[in-house]
């Protein structure tokens, strides 16, 4: 072996690694990159190839040589790994686009639900009432006329009775069923298709009755447990005031209680007022509780709802189950206090009724006047929707008509 | 109540203005509706007198009437059409000209306009005689406004009309229907004496022994007291211009002085009067002129003035005036037309009584579409003491206006004074209710100014209290409460702090329902569901919409137990009363109610129509008040928006199940189950009842009970969807909710996270149409025990690859032991039993 010899192998290395550097460049694509490699330097490429040669070097010439070629392997390995970069890079990159969308599309459409609007102020107010420690409870809407009227200090023949134009129901007592049902009414059990299986018995596990500490109270609908004496007649409730009755019926004081529902009036209906329509009551017993306190908690509710600013204002007020009575209304959370068409130019607005319970009342539920006082305020949702979003019919509330309603969300 | 400014000033010097008054008054609980200004509005109409009428050429019920409005040596006429015919010549008229606002009554509500020249069947009109609907006066609109005859003539109307007029929205304060109840609130708020008119009439002379007058109250349990005044030598005649005014401005209409004069003592004092005519009072056997107050006897029978209903029957009822002979006014509430003051008059018996409230309100209510002025009062109460002032006042009127003479002194029953009430009032008192304390100096004050008499607190043990003697026409003054609040009002609301409780927390009521109802209304929402609120009132027919099953046969059965839950064929609770026979039961089903508003909704929108409701629905029972269930109704359209490609993807009955599914869990409603029912109102394949205690292994053998019925869900029947207008595919679910709370519940059980892998496998049967896939499922579950973790539903095919009348359900099966991890002979094992017992129980084979 000669000094020839040995720079014969040292060009060719040199020569191949330009050779193959230049190919690599115009590799297209991760295929291309693949046969490069396997070319040279694959295990039987071009480069292993000539490294072999080296075997036949003489000792002194290999030195050199094996240096020139570890470098050139080297050199060639780091640019097919740079190489190899590049070009999944630009895949990736062609991959990516392929996936470009139109993000000015719109979104599929969502359907979100909602809320009623009187559903979302009822629970507002009840929060409110609930931070004030009251329990909101609701009652039956049908109702004696005792509790609707009499043990509110409207006995029979009360003027104050026709302010509220009551409805009366024609048929309380025994109800009746269709001829046509009296089979199904009559039937015991029955077994779903073909089999005509005797009546079994199944009873429900007791121990889901009632679990949760969520059984209704006396005060719950139809399922009244008090003592209910015969209450005279029987109507739609006018208000939700005689569920005070009920309530002081069966809880004794402190008694403090919400209770939101629906009343009915026989009116006629038009923009302004429903036949049906939603009250709140509260009411708060107590031995040491005054009209203050009412204004303290009316004052909280509005300033809760529309806004810190508003101040509730008592006007003297007529209603048979309180005395002193009051109506309340807000400062217009529109103008601020300074008159405009909301408020009808008064910078008022009229929210509700109020007033200390009326002695005759605690007197009727058994509870000693000189030794209790109580306060008791009622409003409608509606209204109160009305003034809060500008409605200006208050129909709409039960028309139900989703373009209405999703206004409100 | 309408209450004229001019007339107020006849008892206090009020200068403040109207909208100040009217403010004071109504913080006051005195609320006034409405500040009428008389004449502000009555430009271009001035007082004419008429100088004739003709008859219109072409039109027999019109008349051209020629109206002078001269003045100040002017001569002004004018010719105008009218189709009136309450005036005469020589009657004093509004005449409006051209530009003259009117009140137009021919549309509902009734619209202001401005008077146009026109032309009426050929004549021209040159203006308008008005009536006092038109000025916005009253609500008469039977005639034209004729004036007092005295009224300046050529004047313009303002100023010899034009007032101003609050009107009172009297709730409580009875008092104050009357000018010196509202005079004597008016002077206590702006702290001024009131001046009340001097009544000191002198007899002229003592009464013959031919002028009989004797007064005997034979029920006194509806008549405290009756006071009457004989005058005589009247002169029937109309009133002076003063006095129609007033009467005008307060809404009644001015009819002769004897009448006016009474009608005008009522609204002065808030006492009704009536006048009788003296001379047609019969006598009874014994000769005697006599009145006797007393129940009619059956059979009785009454002509009275009110035209609406001339002869009233009368029964034991009615309390009567009755002369010796027979009923001549009915008490309190109208007169009879025999005994009426008539033009031809000379001697009157005027009447001041006073009747219970309850029996005059139960009599007007009788016989009347709506109460008299006097009734009103009446009902209202007033106080007995006003009697004898009131019967006083009417009789120096008469004295004064119509030339009579008083004869004798009043003929006074009262046999039993009334006991006026005596209050104590505890200074504390006031802080104990308002949360504010008074001082003596205010609580005297707001009393002097009230006309309270009182004596103040003595000191001592005893005599800490005020004791107070309400003045007599403050009857809703009865109780220390009742005086805390005259304090408080007058004092001024504005007084009372705001405060909180200070005692001890009630003990909190539980409200479960209500918060069962809030969860459920919360996961819909969240779930695309529109919460509504529909009415409580509906008509049979409407109810009728949706079907009941005629429960005949075996699967009507179910369907009936499904009726009785959420739409029980039962005679809903109906109203004695509805305002139209559209609304006359309460709903015995929220079904209805739901389809109808779906239906609107789904006219302007293809999708996402999906609504929800917990309401409740009204059901007789034997006894007492009707059960109010709750109920839960949702439904949805037939399509949802968020489809592949911008589509709508069709709903299904998978999508509400998956729903009513998430309502159930939300409840921890388990052990249910959905069996296939045949209701008129569904789709009969794809509806089904919602059941507890529910058995798939039992394959249907296993009894429904009623009480186990919780609803039903499924695809609306077509007919019974059109017939809620609704043109597309609707699904509903309809749930009796207090039967789902009576099960819900809040206790979860807490499973440890598995620690162990688990491994899935996915298998494929192929079943028979006709077996229901959750036999298989529970197959599957049952067999796999305890290994099989869960077992998910997770694809279905049906196809040619399959014979006839099959399909395939895969199931994604989760095998796991809570000790170590399954090796492959375990899940070999286990999967053999369970292929097994699919194939045994429910004839599935394992496919491919
Ligand atoms: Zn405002």
């Amino acid at each position: 072996m000669t000094t020839s010899e040995k720079s014969v192998l040292i060009d060719d290395l040199h020569a191949l690694e330009r050779e193959a550097l230049a190919k690599l460049a115009t590799v297209p694509d991760e295929r291309g990159l693949e046969e490069w490699r396997v070319e040279v330097l694959g295990r039987r490429g071009t480069l292993a190839e000539l490294l072999r040669g080296l075997a036949t070097l003489s000792p002194e010439a290999r030195p050199a040589a094996g240096a020139a070629g570890n470098r050139v392997k080297g050199a060639l390995e780091a640019a097919y790994a740079e190489r190899q970069r590049g070009l999944r890079a630009q895949s990736r990159a062609r991959e990516l686009e392929a996936e470009r969308i139109d993000v000015t599309l719109p979104g599929r459409g969502v359907h979100l639900g909602q809320l009623h609007p009187i559903t979302q102020l009822r629970r507002e107010v009840e929060r409110v009432f609930i931070r004030l420690g009251f329990s909101v409870v609701d009652g039956p809407e049908v109702e004696y006329d005792r509790y609707n009227f009499t043990l509110l200090n409207m006995p029979p023949d009360h003027p104050a009775r026709d302010i509220q134009d009551t409805f009366y129901v024609a048929n309380v007592g025994a109800p009746s069923r269709a001829p046509a049902t009296a089979a199904a009414a009559a039937a015991g059990a029955v077994s779903p298709g073909d089999g005509a299986a005797p009546a079994g018995t199944d009873p429900l596990p007791p121990s889901e009755r009632g679990a949760g500490g969520h059984v209704p109270v006396g005060v719950d609908g139809g399922k009244a447990k008090m003592a209910t004496p015969a209450g005279g007649e029987v109507l739609l409730r006018t208000q939700t005031s005689p569920m005070q009755i009920r309530v002081m019926e069966c809880q004794k004081p402190p008694i403090r209680v919400l209770i939101p529902g629906r009343v009915y009036r026989n009116e006629a209906t038009d923009a302004a007022h429903e036949s049906q329509f939603s009250q709140v009551e509260g009411l708060c017993v107590d031995e040491r509780t005054t009209m203050g306190d009412l204004r303290g908690c009316l004052t909280f509710m509005i300033r809760t709802l529309f806004g810190s600013e508003r101040e509730v204002r008592f006007r003297c007020g007529y209603f048979p189950f309180v005395e002193p009575g009051a109506e309340f209304d807000m400062s217009c959370h529109v103008c601020g206090g300074q008159g405009c068409r909301t408020c009808k130019g008064t910078g008022w607005i009229e929210i509700g009724g109020c007033g200390m319970v009326h002695p005759i009342v605690l007197e009727n539920v058994g509870l000693d006047p000189s030794r209790y006082s109580g306060w008791a305020f009622g409003f409608g949702f509606e209204r109160m929707a009305l003034i809060r979003y500008g409605v200006d019919d208050i129909r709409l509330f039960y028309g139900n008509d989703l373009r209405f309603l999703q206004q409100l969300r | 109540m309408r209450v004229s400014l001019k007339w107020l000033r006849d008892y206090l010097d009020v200068t403040q203005p109207a909208e100040e008054i009217a403010r004071r008054l109504t913080m006051a609980g005195i609320e006034v509706d409405g500040i009428h200004h008389l004449g502000g509005s009555w430009d271009n109409v001035w007082v004419a007198r008429i100088q004739g009428i003709d008859r219109h050429p072409n039109a027999d019920r019109l008349s051209l009437v020629t109206a002078d409005y001269s003045a100040d040596g002017r001569e002004r006429t004018r010719r105008v059409v009218t189709g009136a015919t309450n005036i005469k010549v020589g009657d004093v008229v509004p005449l409006g000209l051209v530009g003259a606002r009117y009140r137009d009554g021919h549309t509902d509500p009734p619209q202001e306009r401005v008077l146009q020249p026109s032309t009426m069947r050929g004549i021209v009109s040159e203006g308008m005689v008005m009536s006092g609907f038109e000025l916005g006066l009253s609500e008469d609109h039977s005639g034209i406004l004729v004036l007092p005859a005295d009224t300046p003539v050529g004047i313009p109307l303002a100023e010899a009309l034009g007032d101003t007029v609050l009107e009172l929205d009297l709730k409580g304060r009875a008092d104050c229907l009357s000018m010196i109840g509202v005079a004597r609130e008016v002077g206590a708020l702006l702290n001024q004496k009131v001046r009340l008119p001097t009544v000191n009439p002198q007899p002229a002379r003592e009464r013959c022994p031919d002028e009989p007058l004797t007064i005997e109250i034979a029920d006194r349990d509806l008549c405290a007291r009756y006071t009457g005044v004989l005058v005589r030598n009247v002169h029937v005649g109309p009133s002076p211009a003063w006095m129609q005014e007033r009467l005008q401005a307060a809404g009644l209409r001015p009819i002769n002085n004897v009448v006016d004069v009474t009608n005008f003592v009522m609204l002065e004092w808030g006492q009704p009067l009536h006048a009788f005519d003296y001379e047609t009072l019969l006598g009874s056997a014994a000769g005697e002129g006599q009145i006797v107050v007393r129940r009619a006897r059956p059979g009785e029978r009454l002509l009275t003035l009110a035209s609406e209903r001339p002869e009233l029957e009368l029964t034991q009822e009615h309390l009567v005036i009755a002369d010796g002979e027979r009923p001549v006014a009915l008490a309190g509430v109208i007169g009879g037309a025999d005994t009426e003051v008539r033009d031809t008059t000379t001697a009157v018996l005027i009447e001041s009584a006073n009747f219970l409230p309850v029996s005059v309100r139960r009599t007007a209510r009788a016989f009347l579409a709506r109460p008299t002025e006097a009734s009103r009062r009446f009902e209202r109460g007033i106080p007995p003491e006003h009697t004898m002032p009131a019967a006083l006042r009417a009789a120096q009127l008469m004295v004064e206006l119509a030339g009579a003479e008083m004869v004798g002194p009043p003929v006074d029953a009262y046999p039993e004074p009334r006991a006026r009430p005596v209050i104590r009032l505890a200074p504390r008192e006031l802080e104990r209710l308002l949360g504010v304390s008074y001082d003596s100096a205010t609580i005297e004050g707001v009393f002097d100014r009230l006309g309270f008499t009182y004596e103040k607190p003595q000191g001592g043990s005893s005599g800490e209290d005020y004791i107070v003697h309400p003045p007599v026409w403050r009857l809703d003054v009865e109780r220390a409460a009742d005086l805390v609040e005259e304090v408080a009002r007058i004092d001024g609301y504005d007084k009372i702090p705001a405060t909180l409780m200070r005692g001890e927390p009630p003990v909190p009521l539980p409200n479960g329902a209500m918060l069962w109802e809030e969860a459920v209304r919360d996961l819909l929402a969240a779930n695309g569901f529109a919460d509504i609120l529909t009415y409580t009132l509906t008509s049979r027919e409407r109810l009728a919409r949706f079907p009941h099953t005629d429960g005949r046969n075996a699967a009507g059965k179910l369907a009936a137990f499904v009726d009785d839950r959420v739409a029980p064929p039962v005679e809903p609770v109906t109203l004695a009363n509805p305002a139209s026979q559209d609304e006359d039961v309460l709903r015995t089903s929220a079904i209805p109610s739901l389809l109808e508003c779906l239906g609107a909704n789904l006219r302007h929108a293809d999708r996402d129509v999906h609504l929800m409701e917990l309401s409740r629905i009204y059901l007789r029972r034997d006894q007492g008040l009707p059960e109010e269930r709750r109920v839960f109704t949702a439904g949805t359209g037939a399509f949802r928006s968020s489809g592949a490609d911008w589509k709508r993807q069709e709903n299904d009955f998978y999508y509400v199940k998956d729903v009513l599914e998430a309502v159930l869990e939300r409840l921890g409603i388990t052990g249910h189950g959905y069996v296939p029912v045949q209701h008129p109102g569904f789709h009969p394949y794809q509806a089904a009842a919602v059941v507890l205690n529910h058995r798939p292994e039992a394959a249907g053998k296993k009894p429904i009970l009623p009480e186990e019925v919780l609803g039903v869900i499924g695809q609306v029947e077509e007919e019974v969807r059109r017939a809620f207008g609704i043109g597309q595919r609707c699904f509903l679910i309809a749930m009796d909710f207090d039967r789902l709370i009576e099960h819900a519940t809040t206790r979860r059980q807490y499973q440890p996270l598995p620690r162990t892998p688990a491994v899935l496998e996915d298998l494929s049967f192929i079943l028979k149409e006709d077996v229901p896939a959750e036999r298989l499922d529970s197959s599957i579950r049952r067999a796999g025990a305890p290994l099989v973790e869960s077992v998910a539903l997770t694809d279905t095919y049906r196809g040619d690859r399959l014979p006839e009348g099959t399909r395939s359900l895969t199931y994604t099966v989760v095998y796991r032991a809570p000790d170590h991890t399954l090796t492959n002979e375990e899940v070999t094992a286990v999967r053999g039993k369970i292929v097994q017992a699919a194939e045994r129980q429910t004839g599935a084979r394992l496919r491919g």
